[in-house]
């Protein structure tokens, strides 16, 4: 055959099997049946009244899943765990056909015992790959010990659990193999959980008990025996840790093995970090800011392919408006202030993703991904399932019935029980039966770029709803691409084959399979990385992935290139790592573990970090603790307190430094610090700053009120709370009388506002400075603003009112945040500048005796948003000021644009006087309010009447709400724009400019422009976050100080936290720079932080 | 001819046949029936015992005054008794109605509009009017008429009782203080109705005309009284009899203790104590064949001065703002300790169904007497046994001290409690004083 012909036929044979694909209207899946297969197994459920919910609170869990060549012919096979049936071993013959082979195998399991868990695993380094399944239920001790079945060779297994010491009884959901301690053999880590609620107890004492059934257990192997090492290697083994979610993985880097343990309920997850000696530190709080609060299970993998572990976990959050309303509880602070005060950590329900800083800190960015919502799951799985290089996410999902349903906990449960006669028991089966029972389809999502993951579900054919437990990923058929296998309840099993490879949608693939002469066969713990033209893919060989499940297979790379540059492999066996450079390529490679003292140390270089903190040189603690803002209006989206502390500063003493002064508030007075010579900030005495506030300090600024060669002081008053004590809000001048500064009672007009901000200018050119205090919120009129004030100056430092006269739109400019008063083009007069709350960035200039908006001609178009800072500053190299502004970001449940934007309706809707803030955001491409039945209809009683039950509410938008009269005269207010951007000055126009997606990952409340790097360009450093949200909301902390470095022509790159070495915690509220090379941040509730660079 | 035609031919037959029997009778029985599905309402919507005692006095309001506006001079108005309350017959209606109609309609007209879930009682009136519309529909038209008319006032009386504001009212935050109230387990629930003592009362001054003495004040000394009122309240669960359980369980009237297993979680609902209490005033109406007319009043007097037992009750309690057994003993004793009875989720002093108890017990004794034993079956249908009482008196000083048993209270506040159920009880039957003497019963 000539070689066009040859051409010719390849073509048509393409041509047919691509039609082909379509004509079967392939998805990027196809789930295959039991005909096809051969595989039956359905993990089958049997309620009875002796054996349900109520007396095995983990009745729905589900099975696992366990992936492996048992035969070693190449092919993958698998088992599957079945809680109250056999268990099942199905050989994989090749072209998608299996066998059972579980009696002849004897893997079945123990009859009568409840089964959860599997790990795959060469336990005895013979080549042939054993498996241990773990057991629970409410059932005796013996019926609960897990076992190993050991791989004879010819297809038979003998359970030598006994005999090696691991027999565990606990209530196991998951035992992961791995080498702790590094000497070459497997030891186990077993998660157990309590089948006993504990309600009442002392959090303190309970938390360091030992538990021998509940609570987790370490093992280590001393040649093929099993000791009990728990206590010694620092494990807490409480009553309390519900264990769903188990993963190792050396999550800071160092080349040991750390471990994962997710916890459902209020005990926190641990995340214990190996000391190398043996022993582990649990150190979850230091790493991250708040975790999953009923977290379930987890994956741990490389999602941005920079090389580090980032941590993924699961909870109950559904993604649908209907489902969150009937499942949500309200908040409740006490609950929550008493799940913290009682020492545990802060967790909201909702998947977790933790992206990894490299530096001990981790971002939580799951809203920003959007994987934060997939209802109640089980299994999460990250793995490159289309060979674009990027770990794709598959979750799987389902709770038997909806236990947490609030009109079953309200209405239904008592309604039911009053009409079923019996035992106890017997009543509460009867009641069960009556449980809603909803399927919910499996989710999957594309990693795009940017940390988004686009949910594929129904495009990759997961649209069928189902309850899903335990799943695996491998590659079935040899064929290059991951196949999913996943365990159902009720349901024969999902096998799932991956058409990535035959319809050629992705990208190239490389499988590799790490072997070791040592007892760790298969290499467990070692760590490859690939490295080609776009970048570097890294796994580490850990076959505990998601949930109950584990496969020991090869591992398997994708990537967008057509060539690999090279491998590194860094084995367990301490710091070796081989390169190699001759790669096949879209096939499989087997590396070998090489020899001791063959293989050179890896060539991490590691650079001085740009930054450095300073954590104690200001002798100041903010406090602010009592507050809540949600007792006075709780309808808030957020609070208005909590904005502090602010700074003022200047040259006090004119000794060529910069001093500050840090705001109070009614729990702390603020303070006044003057630098001195060696750069020290030394607490100034001044008795009338230290009177404690009655109101928040909003903010603050040194300027020469009185025109007298110095620095006065003003302070706005500001905050919410504080109304309800009767505190009337009013700013104060503080008038510097050589160094000491005195209150003058008379320089300012009652004012009766409450601030945020405060300029100084010149605005009518008489040679003193006039000042704009920009208004915040009306305490319970939440979002009426406060008026913002124009203070003429007479010159002396006696200020009057002129906001009516000279600027009435101030009056109800909006919920401001922040002004700034500058010239922005050579010709155009100054502009002051104001961003708030709900409101477009807007501008006005004094023209003809008053205050003209020119937003026009500012900004061209309007940009609502909840924005916070403004800083202007030359970005761009062109000599005018750039705007950088600062916004809530990407990292919440509310995202807007002009399409679906956020909107607030508001109004006296009952007419008691308070007025009801109603805040609507889409999901799903309708717009549904935010508050869930009993919130909305605290706030309105009479909509009691309207919604009786969730269920009338679950559907609710505004217009079911509010009558078409009430929505008539409602007010609203839209934001449409959450992005913190910078504008470039284009002839004295602003225009939106995008930054990097970090920028977006918490709500900015401080802007730095300099040139921090030194490269001649103006970089941008962001600080932020917040802590006092709604509980729904929760922390929204995952800035720890983002530096983007700018290459003077208006591009800006995020430079790593490892490599800038900001590693802030908390909610920074402002930044100063107090010298060259030194800047001063303020935190809420902590001390003020210096970052030297 | 389908089914349907069947049975509606039979529907019609059988009205027919009942039309037959024209004078609409009601008894005490129709009336405190009409309640009943009140008390059931609020029991599904979980209304708390403070919002119960409030609409119980404003149905019970409405269908006396609908029962008196045109009956003989027996029953006086609320006119000029409680406090700002106005109420006129209306002029355009002759006598032309069945006031016993009228006032069970009232019941349920007075239900739809206060109740969260009272739409569910037009399928009432409904069946009302489907059994007497056809009797004589002017009749039925005009007795509406009436209730409505006088419904509406009642209704417009109530939105100036400063209810309407409670929701723009600071929500309550738990105090710092050692002998504050915390929320408490299982659920640590959001406080109720924290500003409920600041509602216009009906018959009181204020809420404030009668003062209890201060708690006992919070010590972890030893030898406290504090820290004795605190032990005893321990012991009392270690060493309590059957008989005591029997009694605080009997007494529970927790209209949503939270049972949790697991995952599962859901509310078990009793009555409110005032929803017990009127169930008791039933009892005895029932017991001692009151008429239909005075069985409404008894329920009104009970009812409006429960309103105000509650409301004193609750400006106590969150000014003294104190701290419920189960805390200061997880404190103190025993960090697991579980009271035998779920706390409810408001301060503890002093004992609502104390002040509650007595002074529904002083109004009722002023109508029957002393000396009228009863069998109270009031929890049956929670699954409680019905119990004999020699009087409302020694029910009520059994409802006080079935707090202690029930571990959710201490005895400092069962007495001051009984003390202010007594000044309530008292200050009611003088200013009901017209309404109690002109009645024939």
């Amino acid at each position: 055959m000539s070689r066009i012909l040859k051409k010719i036929s390849f073509l048509i044979s393409f041509i047919c099997f691509t039609t082909y694909l379509y004509a079967q209207n392939l998805k990027k899946f196809t789930a295959l049946s039991q005909e096809k297969t051969g595989i039956s197994f359905n993990n089958k459920l049997v309620e009875t009244a002796a054996t349900n919910i109520i007396t095995y609170e983990y009745f729905y869990n589900g099975g696992g899943v366990a992936a492996g060549d048992f035969n070693n012919d190449g092919l993958i096979d698998l088992y599957f765990t079945s809680n109250q049936s056999d268990n099942k071993l199905y050989l994989n013959k090749g072209n998608w056909q299996f066998k059972d082979i579980t009696s002849s195998a004897g893997v079945a399991g123990r009859a009568g015992g409840w089964k959860t868990g599997v790990s795959v695993v060469d336990i005895n380094g013979d080549g042939l790959l054993d498996i241990y399944v773990c057991y629970s239920g409410d059932v005796d001790g013996e019926k609960r010990a897990n076992q190993m079945f050991i791989n004879n060779g010819n297809l038979t297994f003998t359970d030598k659990a006994k005999q090696m010491g691991i027999a565990d009884q606990g209530y196991t959901t998951q035992a992961a193999f791995f080498d702790y301690d590094k000497d070459g053999d497997l030891d186990l880590f077993v998660m157990n959980h309590n089948i006993k609620n504990l309600r009442n107890f002392d959090a303190a004492f309970v938390k360091k008990m030992i538990d021998p059934d509940a609570g987790d257990r370490l093992y280590e192997n001393r040649n093929g025996v099993f000791i009990d090492v728990t206590e010694r290697a620092g494990i807490i083994s409480n009553p309390i840790g519900y264990g769903l979610g188990l993963n190792i993985a050396d999550v800071n880097n160092d080349g040991w093995p750390d471990i994962y343990v997710s916890n459902d309920y209020v005990e926190e997850d641990y995340l214990y970090i190996n000391n190398k000696d043996g022993t582990y530190t649990e150190q979850l709080r230091s790493a991250l800011g708040h975790i999953s609060y009923f977290s379930m299970g987890l994956d741990i993998a490389d999602i941005n392919n920079d090389g580090l572990a980032d941590i993924f976990t699961l909870d109950m959050l559904p993604q649908d408006n209907r489902r969150q309303k009937l499942l949500f509880a309200p908040d409740n602070f006490e609950l929550y202030n008493n799940m913290v005060g009682n020492g545990f950590y802060h967790q909201t329900m909702r998947n977790m993703l933790q992206l990894n800083n490299g530096n001990g800190t981790f971002s939580e960015i799951g809203q920003l991904a959007g994987v934060s919502n997939t209802d109640w799951s089980w299994s999460a799985l990250l793995a490159d399932f289309n060979n674009d290089g990027r770990k794709d996410l598959f979750v799987t999902n389902g709770y038997g019935r909806d236990m947490i349903n609030r009109d079953f906990v309200k209405f239904y449960a008592n309604e039911r029980l009053k009409h079923v006669q019996g035992k106890k028991n017997d009543r509460m089966f009867l009641m069960l039966q009556g449980i809603q029972s909803t399927p919910t389809h499996n989710y999957i999502f594309e990693n795009s770029n940017d940390y988004k993951f686009i949910d594929k579900s129904e495009e990759w054919g997961f649209e069928e709803p189902n309850f899903s437990h335990g799943a695996i990923y491998a590659d079935l058929d040899n064929d290059g691409d991951l196949d999913l296998v996943v365990n159902k309840m009720n349901q024969v099993a999902g096998i799932y084959r991956n058409n990535t490879v035959e319809s050629k949608t992705g990208g190239n693939f490389l499988n590799v399979s790490l072997k070791s002469k040592s007892n760790n066969r298969n290499a467990i713990g070692a760590k490859a990385i690939v490295y080609t033209a776009s970048g570097i893919y890294c796994i580490e060989n850990n076959p505990i992935h998601g949930f109950q499940s584990s496969m020991q297979i090869p591992l398997h790379f994708g990537f967008p290139d057509k060539k690999i540059d090279s491998i590194v492999v860094q084995w367990p066996n301490k710091t070796s790592s081989k390169k190699i450079t001759s790669i096949p390529f879209n096939g499989n490679i087997e590396l070998t573990e090489p020899n001791y003292g063959l293989t050179t140390n890896d060539d991490k270089i590691v650079e001085a970090p740009l930054f450095t903190l300073n954590e104690n040189a200001v002798d100041y603690i903010h406090q602010q603790d009592s507050v809540n803002d949600f007792k006075v209006q709780p309808l808030l989206p957020n609070m208005i307190s909590y904005a502090g502390p602010k700074m003022a500063y200047g040259d006090i003493n004119k000794d060529g430094k910069t001093d500050i002064y840090i705001c109070g508030n009614s729990e702390k007075s603020g303070a006044l610090f003057i630098q001195t010579k060696d750069n020290q900030f030394v607490k100034s005495n001044q008795p009338a700053l230290e009177i404690l506030p009655k109101t928040e300090q909003a903010a603050a600024l040194f300027f020469d009120a009185d025109n007298d060669g110095d620095l006065d002081l003003y302070i706005v008053a500001g905050g919410f709370s504080e109304s309800n004590a009767g505190v009337t809000y009013q700013d104060e001048l503080y008038i510097n009388n050589n160094g000491l500064f005195e209150l003058s009672v008379n320089s300012l007009p009652h004012m009766q506002h409450i601030g945020s901000c405060v300029v100084s200018f010149d605005f009518d050119k008489d040679g003193d400075l006039d000042l704009f205090v920009g208004g915040r919120a009306l305490p319970g009129k939440y979002p009426l603003p406060a008026k913002s004030i124009l203070l003429m100056n007479d010159g002396k430092g006696k200020f009057t009112d002129e906001t009516e006269i000279l600027a009435p739109a101030f009056l109800s400019l909006g919920m401001v945040t922040d002004a700034s008063w500058i010239k922005n083009n050579a010709k155009e007069k100054e502009s002051l500048v104001v961003c708030g709350e709900w409101m477009p960035l807007t501008s006005f200039t004094f023209l003809e005796g008053s205050f003209k908006n020119n937003t026009k001609d500012l900004f061209a178009e309007p940009l609502k948003g909840w924005w916070n800072k403004l800083t202007f500053a030359d970005m761009d190299h062109d000599g005018d000021l750039d705007l950088v502004a600062g916004n809530w970001g990407y990292n919440s449940q509310m995202k807007a644009s002009d399409k679906e934007p956020v909107e607030m309706y508001y109004n006296d809707y009952d007419n008691n006087g308070s007025i009801d803030p109603i805040l609507t955001y889409f999901i799903n491409g309708v717009s549904y309010p935010m508050a869930s039945r009993d919130e909305l209809t605290d706030q309105i009683t009479i909509l009691r009447q309207k919604f009786p039950t969730y269920d009338s509410y679950a559907d609710a938008t505004i217009k079911d709400i509010l009558t078409p009269e009430q929505l008539k005269s409602s007010n609203k207010l839209t934001a449409n724009y959450f992005g913190t951007i910078w504008f470039e000055n284009i002839n004295g126009s602003y225009f939106k400019r995008e930054l990097p997606i970090e920028a977006n990952f918490a709500p900015v409340y401080s802007i730095m422009v300099n040139d921090f790097n030194k490269d001649g360009n103006n970089d941008i450093l962001l600080f932020g976050n917040i802590e006092k949200a709604r509980i729904k909301i929760g922390k929204i902390d995952a800035n720890y100080g983002t530096l983007l470095t700018g290459d003077g022509k208006g591009h800006f790159k995020y430079l790593n936290q490892q490599i800038s070495g900001l590693a802030l915690k908390g909610a920074v509220r402002d930044a100063i720079k107090v010298n060259s090379g030194t800047i001063l941040t303020t935190i809420n509730n902590q001390a003020p932080v210096i970052l030297n660079y | 001819m389908g089914i349907k035609k069947y049975i509606l031919v039979f529907l019609i037959f059988l009205l027919a046949i009942e039309g037959l029997y024209a004078q609409p009778k009601f008894t005490n029985k129709d009336y405190i029936k009409a309640l009943k599905q009140v008390t059931d309402i609020m029991v599904n919507d979980v209304t708390s015992p403070v919002a119960a005692s409030r609409y119980y006095a404003y149905i019970t309001i409405a269908s006396y005054e609908t029962m008196a506006a045109f009956s003989n001079t027996q029953y006086i108005s609320f006119d000029g008794t409680i406090y700002g309350f106005h109420i006129s017959k209306p002029k355009e209606l002759t006598d032309s109605f069945n006031t016993s109609l009228s006032s069970v309609l009232s019941v349920y007209l007075a239900g739809k509009l206060f109740l969260p879930s009272g739409s569910s009682l037009q399928l009432s009136i409904d069946s009302l009017e489907l059994k007497y519309k056809k009797i004589d529909p002017k009749i039925y038209e005009k007795s509406l008429q009436l209730a409505n008319a006088m419904v509406d006032q009642v209704f417009a009386y109530s939105k100036k009782d400063g209810f309407n504001k409670l929701s723009g009212m600071q929500k309550y935050t738990p105090k710092n203080g050692l002998g504050n109230w915390q929320p408490t387990p299982p659920v640590f629930m959001a406080p109720v109705e924290p500003n409920w003592g600041k509602l216009k009362t009906f018959l009181l001054d204020s809420s404030t005309q009668f003062k209890v003495q201060p708690p006992v004040a919070y010590s972890d000394n030893k030898n406290s009284t504090f820290y004795a009122l605190t032990k005893e309240v321990y012991l009392f669960k270690k060493n309590a009899t059957i008989q005591q359980q029997a009694i605080a369980n009997f007494w529970d009237c927790n209209p949503f203790a939270v049972e949790q297993i697991g995952h599962v979680e859901f509310g078990l609902k009793k009555i409110s104590p005032g929803g017990h209490w009127l169930g008791i005033a039933g009892i005895a109406c029932r017991q001692q064949n009151l008429s239909f007319s005075n069985t409404v009043l008894v329920h009104a007097l009970t009812s409006i001065t429960l309103a105000d037992a509650f409301i004193a009750c609750w400006q106590e309690k969150y000014s003294s703002d104190r701290i419920r057994p189960v805390t200061v003993i997880q404190r103190f004793f025993d960090a697991k300790w579980a009271p035998l009875l779920q706390t409810p989720p408001f301060p503890e002093y002093v004992s609502g169904h104390s002040v509650a108890s007595t002074a529904a017990a002083i109004v009722l004794t002023k109508i029957f007497g002393n000396q009228l034993s009863y069998t109270d079956n009031t929890e049956v249908e929670f699954g409680i046994p019905s119990k004999n009482f020699k009087s409302f008196n020694a029910a009520a000083t059994e409802a006080s001290i079935s707090r202690i048993y029930g571990g959710i209270h201490f005895r400092d506040a069962i007495d001051q409690g009984v003390w202010l159920g007594n000044q309530i009880g008292l200050c009611a039957i003088t200013k009901l004083n017209k309404q109690l003497n002109k009645a024939k019963f």
